[in-house]
């Protein structure tokens, strides 16, 4: 067992190729409960992409507007950060992975690649339409959050592969948008299921809105026909909840439909099914008379 | 562990209470047991296995983190403040004058690490509402006093912090702070 802290990220993509090699950001996912499961790695050698600045940073294309923010940026940072008031529902979802000491360590990277049904970041992710970059010997590849999580701790990822960024499409930063999770015990939980959603209304109609749900599928998943249905809607500056309801809980039941949670110790199946409905309700009209409550309080 | 096959050394140096130690060290040694079984700081506590408890909760470069959920190697480089460096029996750091005097433990077990933890929170919010304070604690349990003491601690250490300001040193954010990130802006 070895063990590399590159500070390059040549380097480091180098290394990766390596077929012992095994990433570690954070460590957060990897080291729990290490006494009994350190057996698993056997003769693994160990890369930390940790302390690659390439990594590390939070930008703004000058090109395209896209908020990038490098795999190695943790939790803390993310709902610290300037430039991620953009993204006040990534910033809410970051505030919620495990507590304070797990968020500074907890990188957005290692959330996406570890593939949790409940990881938290990747929902709004996957609610912007967020894209990975994905760097190995071979060249870099870009591909949606969307279709980069496969399944229970399953990804896209290839032997060999660092996932260097996230980008999170212009259009969606500085829109009205909402994390919601539902957990029992805060800080030391997981989400039983969580929901994420980003919209815009323009001059009184709904020109934008996309959802994702968490927990409650094998991956953070969202239904881009049905979120289409909201296209248009009318909301009234001044609306409030009960103005928009019939849509929007209309869109709220159809994920609840597709969503197949699985019951284990912390819920049910069918109550997590009930949840999907009230958290994707919650999150679309809290989104949607954000602007018209916003436009109350400013007069 | 015994099964292993037992791999190379790495030098790991750190900075643990303003004391610098160079040791080899396995790259799977977790650093609660670089600190504890390496060092003999057995101050900083093992409380589980599941990385859930915070008994373990140590400040690397000024941030808490759960130090049974991090290797030693990962330290490399970093200053580390545990228990034993926070404060001293003569001079006490204000959370830990907060717990003797709003009685913020019983057995003791978890206060090493929700001391620790509310050091980083108070860093952070050196002026915390009751709610950011539990926030800020999530990452703790506490399986004998209670919460509404220590949250009375720290509530408690935040005003003797505010009003000693600069009278009191605060080992646990004294110069160990890389800087990186801006600390305003959104909270919550
Ligand atoms: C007490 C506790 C509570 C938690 N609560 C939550 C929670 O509420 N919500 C939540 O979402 N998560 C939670 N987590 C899980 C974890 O903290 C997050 O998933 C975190 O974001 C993982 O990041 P990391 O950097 O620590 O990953 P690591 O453990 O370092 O890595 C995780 C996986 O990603 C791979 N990896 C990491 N970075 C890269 C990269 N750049 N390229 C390729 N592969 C990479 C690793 O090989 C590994 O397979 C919790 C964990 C703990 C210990
Ligand atoms: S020992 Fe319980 S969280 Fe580290
Ligand atoms: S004082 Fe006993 S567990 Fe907290």
């Amino acid at each position: 067992m070895a063990w590399y802290q590159p500070n390059r990220l040549e380097e480091a993509v180098k290394q990766a190729a390596d077929a012992r090699t095994v990433v570690v950001c954070g460590g957060t996912d990897l080291f729990v409960n290490w006494a009994r499961r350190q057996g698993t790695y056997g003769e693994a050698d160990w890369m930390s992409v940790e302390r690659i600045p390439e990594l590390q940073t939070i930008s703004l294309d000058d090109t395209t507007g896209d908020l990038v923010i490098g795999a190695a940026v943790t939790a803390h940072q993310i709902a610290s950060h300037g430039l991620c008031a953009a993204v006040p529902a990534l910033q809410q979802a970051a505030r919620v992975v495990g507590g304070w000491q797990i968020q500074n360590r907890a990188s957005i990277g290692g959330n996406l690649v570890n593939a949790s049904p409940a990881a938290d970041m990747a929902v709004p992710l996957v609610a912007y339409d967020a894209v990975v970059a994905l760097q190995s010997l071979g060249g870099r590849r870009r591909m949606p959050v969307r279709t980069f999580l496969r399944g229970p701790r399953q990804t896209a990822l290839e032997p060999g592969e660092l996932l260097t960024e996230v980008r999170i499409p212009a259009r969606v930063l500085g829109r009205p948008q909402q994390f919601l999770r539902l957990d029992q015990r805060g800080g030391t939980d997981i989400s039983l299921v969580s929901a994420a959603a980003v919209a815009q209304v323009d001059e009184g109609r709904v020109s934008f809105a996309q959802v994702a749900v968490g927990a409650a599928n094998p991956v953070p998943f969202s239904l881009p026909e049905v979120d289409a249905s909201l296209q248009g809607l009318a909301v009234a500056d001044g609306a409030a909840l009960r103005d928009v309801d019939g849509v929007v809980a209309s869109v709220a039941r159809r994920y609840a439909e597709a969503a197949q949670p699985i019951s284990d110790v912390r819920a049910s199946a069918a109550y997590r099914t009930a949840m999907v409905d009230v958290l994707v309700r919650r999150a679309i009209a809290g989104t949607l008379t954000f602007r018209a409550i916003a436009q109350e309080v400013e007069e | 562990m015994g099964d292993l096959r037992s791999s190379v050394q790495v030098p790991v140096t750190v900075l643990v209470n303003g004391r610098s130690y160079t040791v080899d060290v396995e790259p799977r040694l977790l650093l609660v047991h670089l600190l504890r079984d390496v060092l003999g700081l057995t101050g900083t506590h093992i409380g589980c296995d599941t990385s859930q408890c915070g008994a373990c909760t140590v400040l690397v470069d000024g941030k808490a983190v759960k130090s049974c959920t991090m290797l030693a190697v990962q330290a490399d480089g970093c200053s580390v403040t545990t228990i034993e460096g926070i404060g001293s029996v003569e001079n006490l750091h204000p959370v830990q004058e907060g717990f003797w005097e709003k009685h913020g433990l019983q057995c003791g077990f978890c206060t090493p690490g929700v001391i620790m933890a509310a050091a980083d929170l108070l860093r952070q919010h050196p002026n915390p509402t009751d709610e950011e304070i539990r926030e800020g604690l999530e990452g703790v349990i506490c399986r004998c006093t209670g919460y509404q003491n220590i949250v009375r601690a720290v509530r408690y250490a935040a005003e003797r912090m505010q009003s000693a300001d600069g009278e009191v040193e605060v080992a646990a954010t004294a110069g160990l702070d890389r800087g990186e990130g801006s600390q305003g802006g959104a909270t919550s």
